[in-house]
């Protein structure tokens, strides 16, 4: 078949081209006989020292260079060729050659980022054509910021991307939600792609150092490319790649120190003061419950608690744990390209050492990322990123319920850490206490390490077949292992068990192979004003891990600690896996730079539902229009781009797990004859019916560029409404089971967000600033049998999620104050175990006693909006920046409470336990109850109490540079040296330690709950770039 | 164009090895066994009812609360250190409430059970593989015994609850509303006769655990007791007494785990310490000997016993063993022990009831029936690992059962041998009143006895209408005896003769109405 028509005219010419690139037949070109001819010169670059790393290309093809420290380039091409000049920040110019070999120019500042290269779904597009709510972060902003993870570098950044840190932790602090929480229990981690590769599992490992920019792509336009996982949204990261041209050597490295501040931490008695409360209450066992020492046979205060002036200030636990840790980094990056190859290598070291005692992260990292472009048609990418990391103790049993860190908050203050000898105590409870290890030896004794291993690698082959016809094809390997270990020796003890125990082991490991094929066409082309992109692919993805556990006990001493040496042992095997199939395709049309319409389709299959249901469509369409662009609209400076762009498209979500879609069979072993006899029953239903979760997402956006581009301003509003949910919900007993898996109901978000970036000043003091907010809120429409979720069992369990409500609403009871005499005792509604001076909670419910059904939700976990702002400012060689964050609006409900407020006498309290009542003369602050056995559970159960404003602001990082002026060195091109502190002010009503904290992380129907976390440091640190 | 061939057959190359494998999107678990490869053969569905016997042993793991420290026979010991324990407490203190733990984990695992019968029968009902006679007899007979040994725990436990005949397989059928407990007593009398009808007498002794005929007879005579139809209990009672069981001459052999399924046993809860962590192996001996930091001069191994103290026997039945017995030494015994710095309990001696201690010495009672140390300890060292079974009925049992149906028959006279031949072992002196009430009233109380902490009491208190009088007066004595009794404790009423509805499910089905009360 012949496909020529150079004469057709236009319209015919763009239909055929039209159809043609549909269907990937292609078309064939005239081609000139054209001289090859050397282009050199100068790019200068107003307002800027940095003058290597311009771009220049030759138009419509791939050769390309950039310029050198001094803005020198030189490029090869013909004499008809057009060059084009490109930098970001800067107004893209062309130039026709014209057998010209010298051209020098000067680009333009846009003062915006329109015109910058954004990487989108499969992928780049200038920001002004982008018709989806998508966001660019570049690294390079965000340098000063020390952090183990991505994620804190990037709070604060863009609106409606919600990062928090959870917790201290190193290495474990990050949570994303893109836009609220999409999903119940299906995750709300955004889909991460590194250089095209989408991430499963921890994205932690990825090292912050290697990256060169971040998307962030919101709307379900911007994300359908990624259908089956791009409810959450999808986060882009692009790492390092060579420039052509020039080779570079960069070191950063950034030393700091870190504590936890003074604010936040519990507010505990001490010595004297528990002693006094201890007095008390066996004063009012002996008064009310007819209470003798079972030792003595006496009724007379325990001798711990007789006299408690002789205490002092005594143990304060929580900062016998707690240290000022190291945290450092070293990173060294080698770029080199020419115009056949280009080469990035960067090799970091990090290492963070914990505030709380012996627990630290260390992390190996390298990557290289090599493309090779043998002839002007064909790219070979060659990129491998391994990465080594040992997490010592951060795996441990240190946070969270009546674990190492809420263990030591309720010790005895009354007993030392370590004796006078030397020793340690074994344990930290004095008379009558439950039986607490001393936590301070605890720490010191964990021996829990885990190594992980994690390979990224990709190859890819680039062929352009046609002019602006390209297949590309790429092989994604993600592979790693794991390997955990930990001995608890005979000196370890744990919350009701202090040592000597029996020494025990145990060992976890993992490995996994995880590989993706993408085969992607494209074919972009322009005909007259109208120019299209297509793109059509299909991949494949596999994930397989193996598991391993191993436990080991009763060693003979502490010297063997390996499971070799345990004399018992047992241990087990498993695997699971899952695949996705896809095909995707996309349009992009864009009419005279001024209209633009995108079309999106993919077709996802998961292996992880039922054969009927497999396949779910994923189909958007997005517009924009730059109505500045138009003659009628008024040429000033005032307002320079005025673009509206909207779109709508559906996104999915498998996140169920592996297998739900069928019952599955677990051991169900008994004893006949006296030996094993193999039982086998249905342990799990399945549920052969479970389907994509599908979200359907409409945006709406405003860009506007005002005051000769020194204002730029965006604003989104989005509306989602997720159907067929996933979630696991709990199915009555007596169905035999107690949970299916189950497309569950339907849910609605929706938010409004703004973001705006000023240029404040410009001249020799240059100050910008940054500010976004997004407002989010979400409600319930539909569950199963419009049954709620959670809030069912009378511990931990916290949340309710109810239709006409917000997700994961927290839920308890009504603290309602204390019966404060006999006479109002017998007055008011009463709970099975109320007496005289007991905690009242509301009757919500009004049948006149209080039982489970008074339990009434207690606020919102979700915050109403959140917000960050940014400033930078630059006087001649100092830079000085300041990153602030906040929400507001959430509540957090502090479970840590059920402990620091437990008045059994078994735990030291927080210090507001001493007003208590303890008769009808001495009755207390009217907010705490007394100590009367058999009463006091009400007051642990969860109730409103507990549930505190989780707003706040947060300095997140300030930072001061200075670069020096080193033109008379050698081998040193630039140096920046910079100071700076992390997390630096807190200001939050929220009396606990982080306002971020959410223990549970990705589980929306969870959230908001604080269960004594690990604390967040405050860090100050000081840092050095240096270019060679 | 070669071009384009090359593009799209590379295109679909890739495909071809990917993609468009029809099996790439069918993964089914390798570490699990999953249901469309499963019900395929007699093994499979014998390996099923062998399932269906598990959740008996997450019953009889706690029952003893709901069923022996509910009644007059046990209280607890206070734990002042961890009041943790408050949930067990309450239901010896009649303060419970529908979100107790113990109440919940019950009800569920008798519907795990019914559940697993109901797969079977369902799945039974459409083989398409030839079974023999016999082994279908025996699947279908053990199985449904065992769905009517669930229905029967409930209905005496929550009353009315929901009937679930049929698999559940998604979450339609899942909320059942309750049926009345009448109802529920037809089912249970209907599958017991199925069984009865197909099963056979114990083949040997010692039993292999399975269901038998007798367990059968027995349990299913219990029933019509419970429903007052004593005139049915009688000919199943005697058909017991026919099958070769008998008197162990020792009473506390009949417990001994190197005596398992015995000649007297009827129906034994199996466990075994088999030290491989694979979940075999009981542990009431743990609950009901005393809370300390170390069991080692007790129980033969250090261990941290910080759920101990459970099921402790009362004043009132130390005090009801008439003064010969010899079942008292061997049902009962103290744990002697001193404080230690930290005023924890560590034990030191196991006495016997009437040890005087010397100054300075604390005693702590507990059950002795299933105390056989030393024990040992699995590799994750929070497990214990005990091999005592648990014993649903026994031959003894059957007999007091058979003397309290023809006594309740107007056959007084020979209902004595039966009630004889349980005194004598015990080494009393035999029984000779006629008089119905008189004999109802010993018979009673030698089931309280040779019975004690076997799960019978408190049951056996509401079957025979004893439980509001007996309770509200045992519990004006311990509210006199312990100060950390509140007031509203014991106030023993109708609504308390049964237990709550649990809290989940009264949440998760819209259907359910809860028990008055509650």
């Amino acid at each position: 078949m012949r496909r020529s028509c150079p004469n057709y005219h236009l319209k015919q010419s763009w239909l055929l081209h039209l159809l043609l690139g549909c269907l990937f037949l292609g078309s064939t070109f005239k081609t000139y006989a054209q001289q090859s001819i050397t282009v050199s010169g100068k790019v200068t670059l107003p307002g800027t020292s940095e003058l290597s790393g311009t771009s220049v290309q030759v138009k419509g093809a791939s050769t390309g260079t950039s310029t050198d420290n001094n803005g020198m380039y030189s490029i090869k091409t013909t004499s008809y060729a057009t060059l084009v000049f490109s930098r970001v920040g800067f107004k893209t110019e062309e130039v026709a050659v014209a057998n010209q070999t010298e051209i020098n120019i000067a680009l333009e500042p846009t003062g915006n980022n329109l015109d910058q290269v954004v990487v989108v779904s499969y992928g780049t597009q200038r920001q002004r054509n982008i018709t989806g709510a998508v966001q660019k972060v570049n690294a390079q902003e965000l340098q000063d910021i020390p952090a183990a993870e991505f994620g804190q570098k990037l709070q604060g950044k863009v609106a409606g991307l919600q990062v928090s840190q959870v917790t201290g932790r190193p290495g474990q602090a990050m949570t994303f939600r893109i836009r609220g929480a999409a999903s119940l229990g299906a995750g709300n981690q955004p889909l991460i792609v590194v250089d095209g590769q989408p991430i499963t599992g921890d994205v932690n490992t990825i090292n912050p150092d290697d990256i060169e920019t971040f998307s962030i792509l919101k709307d379900a336009s911007a994300t359908a490319l990624y259908g089956s996982r791009a409810a959450n949204g999808v986060v882009i990261i692009t790492t390092k790649q060579a420039k052509a041209g020039r080779t570079n050597v960069t070191l950063n490295s950034y030393y700091g120190w870190q504590s936890v501040p003074q604010r936040g931490r519990p507010d505990l008695m001490n010595a004297r003061e528990f002693a006094t409360f201890m007095k008390g209450y066996y004063e009012d066992k002996i008064k009310y419950e007819k209470w003798v020492n079972p030792a003595t046979g006496l009724a007379e205060v325990p001798d711990d608690y007789k006299n408690p002036e002789q205490y002092g200030e005594g143990t304060d636990w929580y900062n016998v744990l707690l240290r000022t840790a190291p945290i450092q980094n070293y990173s060294l990056n080698i770029t080199t390209g020419t115009e056949k190859v280009s080469s990035s290598s960067s090799l970091t070291y990090f290492d963070q050492k914990g505030i709380m005692l012996n627990t630290g992260m260390k992390r190996f990292s390298f990557r290289s990322n090599n493309e090779y472009r043998p002839n002007e048609k064909v790219k070979l990418g060659f990129n491998f990123s391994p990465t080594y990391q040992i997490d010592d103790n951060t795996r441990g049993p240190l946070d969270g319920n009546r674990q190492v860190l809420v263990g030591a908050e309720i010790s005895s203050p009354l007993i030392a850490p370590v004796n006078a000898d030397g020793s340690f105590p074994l344990k930290a409870s004095s008379y009558g206490m439950y039986a607490l290890p001393n936590y301070y030896q605890q720490i010191l004794n964990l021996d829990i390490k885990q190594n992980t291993f994690r390979l990224l690698g990709n190859v890819y082959a680039d062929i352009e077949f046609l002019k602006g016809l390209h297949f590309k094809t790429t092989v994604n390997t993600d592979l790693g292992t794991a390997d955990y270990n930990a001995f608890y020796p005979s000196t370890y003890g744990t919350f009701g068990a202090p040592p000597p125990q029996v020494a025990s082991a145990a060992q976890s490991s993992y490995n996994y192979v995880s590989w993706l094929n993408e085969n992607i066409l494209t074919y972009a082309f322009k005909v007259s004003d109208h120019s299209i992109d297509l793109l059509a692919g299909y991949s494949a993805q596999r994930y397989d891990i193996n598991t391993r556990s191993i436990n080991g006990s009763n060693f003979p001493n502490d010297a063997v600690p390996w499971i070799r040496g345990a004399a018992t042992t047992s241990g087990s095997t498993d695997n699971a896996d899952w695949n996705l199939a896809s095909w995707y395709g996309r349009v992009n049309y864009d009419y005279k730079g001024k209209y633009f319409i995108t079309g999106n389709i993919r077709r996802d299959g998961s292996s992880r539902f039922g054969s009927n249901k497999k396949w779910g469509y994923f189909p958007s369409a997005s517009a924009g229009w730059i109505i500045s662009d138009e003659s009628f609209f008024p040429k000033t400076k005032a307002i320079s781009l005025f673009k509206i762009r909207g779109s709508y498209g559906l996104t999915g979500n498998n996140n169920i797990g592996n297998y739900t879609q069928t019952s599955l069979l677990g051991a169900t072993n008994y004893i006949f004859e006296g030996s094993l006899s193999q039982g086998l029953s249905i342990t799990s239903l399945g549920n052969p019916d479970l389907t994509w979760e599908t979200s359907k997402q409409t945006d709406i956006g405003v860009e506007l560029s005002l005051l000769n581009n020194r204002v730029s301003f965006s604003y989104d509003y989005y509306r989602k409404t997720t159907e067929n949910m996933l979630y696991r919900i709990n199915i009555p007993f007596a169905s035999g089971y107690s949970s299916i898996a189950y497309n569950v109901g339907d849910f609605r978000m929706w938010g409004h967000e703004f973001q705006v970036s000023t240029r404040n000043l410009t001249s020799a003091i240059k100050w910008n600033t940054s500010f976004n907010i997004a407002f989010n809120d979400n409600k319930v429409l539909r569950l199963q049998d419009a049954v709620p979720i959670g809030g069912t069992n009378k511990y931990n369990d916290y949340n309710r999620t109810a239709v006409g409500r917000r997700i994961g609403e927290l839920w308890g009871y009504v603290f309602d104050g204390i019966y404060m005499t006999q006479e109002e005792f017998n007055k008011q509604p009463k709970e099975a175990t109320s007496a005289v001076g007991t905690t009242r909670m509301k009757d919500v419910n009004g049948d006149g006693k209080i039982d489970a059904n008074d339990k009434t939700y207690l606020g919102n976990p979700n915050p109403k909006y959140i917000f960050g702002i940014t400033n930078d400012l630059r006087y001649k060689n100092f830079d000085f920046s300041i990153v602030v964050a906040g929400q507001v609006g959430n509540k957090i409900m502090n479970i840590n409470n059920q402990n620091l407020q437990n008045n059994d006498g078994i735990f030291n309290m927080t210090r507001d336990m001493m007003n208590r009542w303890r008769s009808e003369e001495n009755p207390g602050d009217g907010k705490t109850p007394r100590t009367l056995a058999n009463t006091t559970e009400l007051f642990r159960l969860a109730n409103s109490n507990w549930v505190f404003s989780g707003d706040y602001l947060t300095i997140k990082n300030i930072a001061l540079g200075y670069t020096f002026n080193i033109s008379r060195l050698r081998y040193v091109k630039s140096a920046r040296i910079y100071a700076s502190v992390q997390q630096a002010f807190v200001f939050t009503k929220y009396p606990g330690q982080n306002p971020e904290v959410n223990d549970t992380r990705d589980s929306q129907t969870t959230a908001g709950l604080d269960n004594g976390s690990y604390p967040v440091p405050r860090t100050f640190m000081v840092g050095a770039n240096i270019n060679f | 164009m070669k071009l384009h061939q090359y593009i799209i057959s590379l295109f679909a190359g890739g495909c071809l090895i990917t993609s468009c494998k029809k099996d790439f999107l069918e993964l089914y678990p390798e570490g699990q066994v999953n249901v469309e490869n499963f019900y395929k053969s007699t093994k499979d569905f014998q390996q099923a009812v062998t399932g269906a016997y598990v959740p008996l042993r997450d019953v009889a793991n706690i029952a003893f609360f709901m069923d022996e420290m509910r009644s007059d026979n046990a209280h607890y010991d206070y734990n002042e250190k961890d009041r943790g324990g408050l949930g067990y407490e309450q239901l010896s203190d009649f303060l419970d409430d529908a979100q107790n733990g113990v109440i919940g984990t019950r009800y569920q695992a008798d519907y795990n059970g019914i559940s697993r019968v109901n797969v079977i029968l369902d799945r039974l009902a459409t083989i398409d593989f030839a079974m023999v006679d016999a082994d279908k007899n025996q699947i279908i007979g053990e199985a449904k015994a065992l769905r009517a040994h669930y229905y029967f725990d409930l209905v005496r436990h929550y009353g009315a609850v929901p009937l679930h005949l049929h698999e559940v397989t998604s979450t339609t059928g899942a909320s059942l509303a309750r049926t009345s407990a009448d109802s529920i007593y037809s089912q249970v009398l209907a599958d017991f006769n199925d069984a009865l009808a197909v099963l056979a007498p114990p083949a040997k002794f010692p039993q292999s655990g399975h269901i038998t005929k007798g367990t059968v007879a027995t349990e299913l005579a219990l029933v019509y007791m419970t429903l007052k139809q004593f005139d049915k209990a009688v000919p199943l009672l005697q058909s017991v007494t026919q099958m070769g069981y008998a008197l162990l001459s020792d009473y506390s052999s009949i417990f001994d785990p190197n005596n398992k399924n015995n000649t007297e046993s009827i129906f034994e809860v199996q466990y075994k310490a088999t030290g491989n962590g694979d979940l075999q192996s009981s542990g009431f001996i743990y609950r009901f000997t005393p809370v300390t930091t170390n069991t080692a001069s007790l129980l033969g191994l250090t261990y941290n016993n910080a759920n101990g103290g459970w099921n402790i026997p009362s004043d009132d039945i130390l005090n009801a063993y008439e003064s010969e017995d010899k079942r008292l030494d061997k049902s009962i015994a103290l744990c002697a022990g001193h404080f230690n710095s930290n005023v924890d309990f560590i034990p030191d001696s196991v006495e016997s009831v009437g040890y005087t201690p010397p100054a300075g010495v604390i005693v702590r009672r507990f059950i002795r029936k299933y105390y056989h140390p030393p024990y040992t300890i699995l590799p994750t060292r929070t497990e214990y690992n005990a091999p005592e079974n648990w014993i649903l009925f026994r031959y003894a049992d059957a007999l007091l059962m058979l003397a309290e149906s023809m006594n309740e028959t107007g056959q007084g006279a020979q209902a004595l041998p039966y009630l004889n031949a349980v005194r004598t072992r015990a080494g009393l002196q035999d029984i000779t009143t006629t008089d119905q009430q008189q004999l109802r009233d010993i018979i009673a109380h030698e089931r309280r006895i040779e019975l004690a902490f076997e799960n019978q009491r408190w049951p056996d208190l509401v079957r025979t209408e004893k439980a509001i009088s007996v309770m509200n007066k045992y519990g004006e004595y311990m509210k006199q005896k312990y100060g950390y009794l509140l007031p509203a404790a014991f106030t023993v009423t109708q609504n308390r003769l049964v237990y709550a509805i649990p809290f989940r499910e009264m949440q998760l089905n819209n259907k359910l109405v809860q028990n008055p009360g509650y």
